[in-house]
């Protein structure tokens, strides 16, 4: 874990999906935690402040969807976190969906690592 | 009051810059330079160095670490990091380990600035 | 000149080297980290030393190239081949700049132009895609921008759609998100102002439900952060070195011999006191005796230091190649790759500065005629990239450098037909030539094997005028191949120019010195073998008929055709063979030699002077000029 680094919420239930996400922004020099689904990432969240959360769509028990607009309820900065949705789903109404509950950005699984790198890396105003 | 500063940069030409600077506020000063954080530790070793400035971009360890190893070694050394990026990271890192930030292409009135401030400390401790 | 222009003129091209170097390393290497760093402060480094002459036209050329470094060393842009394209071409502005400062000794005037073109085309290289909103007005953009990357662009319009949606549910947070989203993005391409700005916006504009002010201020800052302009490319101009950096310990070797020089001096002065007083010669000779030998050691060793502080690493002349080669790669549109060992072999200054435009010549032909066409060698069943190999040695008293090609070798048969076409020999000695003669032929006067003139080689100069500059500092050139395999072209140099190794002779009363380099032999022929030719005279040596020069009458003297053999060196230079007839042959000797001046200076046929132990002047004949 490196010093300083800014800190990124993996939100998936897949574990091949997480392991691929948390390599690619691990080596990117992000400090990275994971959830299985909605419910586990709100605990996080409102137990720590996280800069990032790269959040999947179809997840068992609360879904990105409904756990986005859970999120966005929140008072301060736990409210704003900033949150990139990465979805099998590339239809322009699943887009639109994440857009409404306040996603600020959308990638289309697979994602290549440097890309994913590269809008955290965006999204969070650098690594540190 | 006479002081020796010391002056590191991995540019020769920027410690020209900084010296002919440093002649116009304080022509009477003395002064010494290095080329990086190495040669900087060895002319502090040396002793007899009251401040320093610092570039912050140098091959090896940059002026922010260095300006961390003097502090360790002297608290009470005055001492500024120069650079030409004003980047707020740099600027609150100097400002954690105690030195002042100043911008490049140095100005007589920033370097004078930092000096005076610095010669009230000096004065102050060896009071 | 004054000082600080001249150490910035030092460190200027000395960080351009660095940074090139960088880059070019990066193209192999895309991840290399320390390459990124070191490229990044070479023109981070220079973009500070700009601004302490107060040259702003080229700091802001720099900054720009610094923020594109700066994002790759952040991981948002990556360092694509048109990255490091334009990064190069910031250097090359800068090293244009450097010259004109050389010559001018000022900051150049017209420098702003230039400065806002290398600007304009670094914030269109890190957004390639298409953007309508980019086409338009590219000059009246502020210069000092980083551009916005695709993703970059398509982040900052999610948030501009996000601030626009007024929907009730969770609006506070969507809306400070995607400020904070946004003012993130711009801070991580380097705008911090404008990221400082739009968060305090945010501040007030938000909590008054105002999102439309900070949606409009994202879209406008974006516009101000965009531009375009057509992209080029910059060609290198040769430089000219008129400081030499020397390594501070070899100076401390220089200021070591000073003090022992002092002191030899001070124990003459005791031997000459002595000398008024002692009684006994004897005892006096044997003093002077040992100071002599003192001072010819002391003397010697510091010729030998003087020497070294004209050596220079053969790293300076090559250090361009790499750019060059992919230039011209790129022109050929062969792929080849340039291959440099022994880099730091050192050798005098003045042949690692004459040496750049042989090597640049020999490179070029490998790359144009040496080197299939890519497809050519694909059906041969060669690597699709090419390779040449640059390669310096030192050998003894010799520096070695190769170039050495992968490609299809010498076509020794066409080599032939045009040196027989072009008459560069009777066809019947051509044919008899070995095929190392026949290679050999490729640095004959005028000799050129290009089918069609390329925009590359077709330059009217052929290999010729290579030999003929190796040979100009005491060089010699060679070249082999093998059909199919490749050719290598091979320099062998003197390690220094300054000691020349000179044979004397008299002539018309009077002494020369003929390099040794040009001498191939000394012969004495009875008189009746020297056979008039026209006005002119030949004799035969082995079968070949060689002009023959009085050289007193040449020298503007009187003849020596009285007695019944003649003295004759035989030489050669410039790819011609010729007797000099000589009174006497004289002693060989290694002299330090200097270019003519005075009197001297301009006159053709004078390759230099040195003075001999009896203080006459010495003069080194040029021989090329004479067999011309």
């Amino acid at each position: 874990m490196a010093e300083g680094s800014k800190r990124v919420l993996i939100v998936d239930d897949a574990g091949l999906v997480r392991r691929f996400h948390r390599d690619a922004l691990g080596q990117g020099g992000f400090d990275v935690a994971e959830a299985l689904n909605g419910v586990e990432a709100m605990e996080k969240v409102l137990a720590e402040p996280f800069d990032l959360l790269v959040v999947d769509v179809n997840m068992p028990q609360m879904d990105g969807i409904s756990f986005l607009k859970a999120l966005r309820r929140q008072e301060g900065p736990t409210g704003a976190v900033p949150v990139l949705i990465v979805s099998t789903e590339a239809g322009p109404q699943d887009v639109e969906a994440a857009r409404a509950v306040g996603a600020n950005f959308y990638l289309v699984k697979p994602v290549r690592p440097e890309v994913l790198v590269e809008h955290a890396a965006l999204m969070c105003g650098g690594v540190r | 009051m006479s002081f020796r500063i010391l002056i590191v940069d991995d540019s020769k030409l920027a410690r020209m810059a900084v010296a002919k600077t440093l002649n116009a506020v304080h022509p009477d000063w003395s002064r010494v330079e290095a080329a990086n954080a190495d040669e900087a530790m060895a002319k502090i070793k040396e002793g007899g160095v009251d401040l320093a400035v610092l570039d912050f971009n140098m091959p090896g360890r940059d002026g922010l670490e260095l300006a961390a190893e003097l502090k360790a070694l002297n608290p009470g050394m005055p001492l500024a990091v120069i650079s030409a990026n004003h980047q707020i990271e740099v600027v609150e890192r100097a400002k954690a380990v105690g030195a002042t930030f100043l911008s490049k292409p140095l100005t007589e009135q920033a370097l004078r600035d930092f000096l005076d401030v610095a010669v009230k400390n000096l004065k102050a401790t060896a009071a | 000149m004054n000082e600080f222009i001249e150490q910035f003129l030092i460190e200027g091209r000395e960080l351009v080297a660095q940074g090139s170097d960088d880059l070019l390393a990066l193209e192999e290497q895309p991840g290399d980290k320390q390459r990124i760093d070191s490229a990044f402060r070479a023109f981070h480094t220079l973009k500070g030393a700009a601004g302490i002459v107060d040259f702003t036209a080229m700091a802001e050329t720099l900054h720009a190239g610094e923020d594109v470094l700066s994002a790759v060393r952040a991981g948002t842009v990556t360092m694509s081949p048109a990255v490091t394209n334009l990064c190069l071409a910031c250097l090359d502005q800068v090293s244009a700049w450097l010259d004109e400062m050389q010559k001018t000794g000022e900051v150049p005037a017209d420098a702003q132009t230039k400065a806002n073109e290398v600007v304009q085309r670094f914030s269109l290289v890190t957004d390639t895609s298409t953007h309508a909103e980019a086409e338009d007005d590219a000059a009246s953009r502020a210069p000092d921008v980083l551009a916005l990357t695709p993703p970059a662009r398509q982040l900052l319009d999610a948030q501009v759609r996000l601030l626009n949606d007024n929907g009730a549910d969770g609006r506070t947070a969507r809306w400070l998100s995607a400020a904070h989203v946004a003012a993130n993005v711009l801070r991580h391409l380097g705008h911090v102002a404008e990221a400082g700005n739009l968060e305090r916006l945010a501040e007030t504009a938000l909590s008054a439900g105002n999102a439309r002010a900070v949606a409009d201020a994202i879209a406008r800052t974006m516009e101000s952060v965009s531009a375009a302009a057509p992209q080029g490319t910059a060609g290198a101009a040769p430089l000219a070195d008129q400081t030499l950096r020397v390594d501070v310990k070899r100076i401390d070797v220089l200021v070591k011999l000073a003090g022992e020089l002092t002191v030899a001096k001070n124990a003459l002065g005791h031997l000459a006191r002595l000398a008024q007083d002692e009684t006994n010669p004897a005892r006096l000779s044997v003093a002077l005796k040992a100071q002599h030998l003192h001072l010819e050691r002391l003397v010697s060793e510091l010729q030998r230091s003087v020497v070294d502080l004209r050596v220079l690493p053969l790293q300076t002349a090559f250090q361009r190649f790499p750019r060059l080669v992919r230039e011209m790669t790129g022109t050929l549109g062969k792929p080849a790759r340039l291959m440099i060992e022994g880099a730091s072999t050192e050798a005098d200054k003045s042949v690692v500065a004459a040496l750049f435009e042989p090597l640049l010549h020999v490179i070029r032909n490998s790359l144009d005629h040496g080197l299939e066409a890519a497809n050519e060698r694909a059906s041969l069943g060669k690597p699709a990239i090419a390779t040449v190999h640059l390669r310096a040695a030192r050998q003894g008293e010799h520096i070695v450098i190769e170039i050495e090609d992968d490609g299809r070798g010498l076509d020794l048969a066409r080599i032939r037909a045009v040196a027989v076409e072009r008459g560069v020999a009777p066809s019947a000695v051509i044919e008899a030539m070995s095929e190392e003669e026949a290679s050999a032929l490729i640095f004959a006067p005028g000799f050129s094997t290009a089918a069609k003139v390329s925009d590359l080689s077709g330059r009217g100069v052929g290999m010729d005028v290579v030999r003929t500059s190796i040979e100009r500092f005491g060089g010699q050139v060679t070249v082999s191949s093998r059909p199919g395999q490749g050719t290598t072209v091979r320099f062998t140099l003197p390690f220094t120019v300054m000691m020349t190794r000179v044979m004397t002779v008299e002539a018309a009363g009077q002494i020369f010195g003929l390099p040794m380099e040009a001498i191939v032999e000394t012969v004495r022929l009875p008189r009746e073998a020297i056979k008039p030719i026209g006005t002119a005279s030949a004799f035969v040596l082995r079968n070949r008929t060689v002009p023959l020069i009085d050289l007193g009458q040449a020298l503007g003297g009187k003849g020596q055709t009285s007695g019944p053999e003649a003295t004759i060196v035989v030489v050669k230079a410039g790819g011609h063979i010729g007797g000099l007839e000589v009174d006497r042959l004289g002693d060989r000797l290694d002299v330090m030699l200097t270019a003519p001046d005075g009197l001297l200076a301009g006159i053709p046929g004078i390759d230099g002077t040195t003075l001999m132990g009896d203080g006459r002047v010495l003069i080194v004949l040029d021989l090329q000029a004479f067999l011309q």
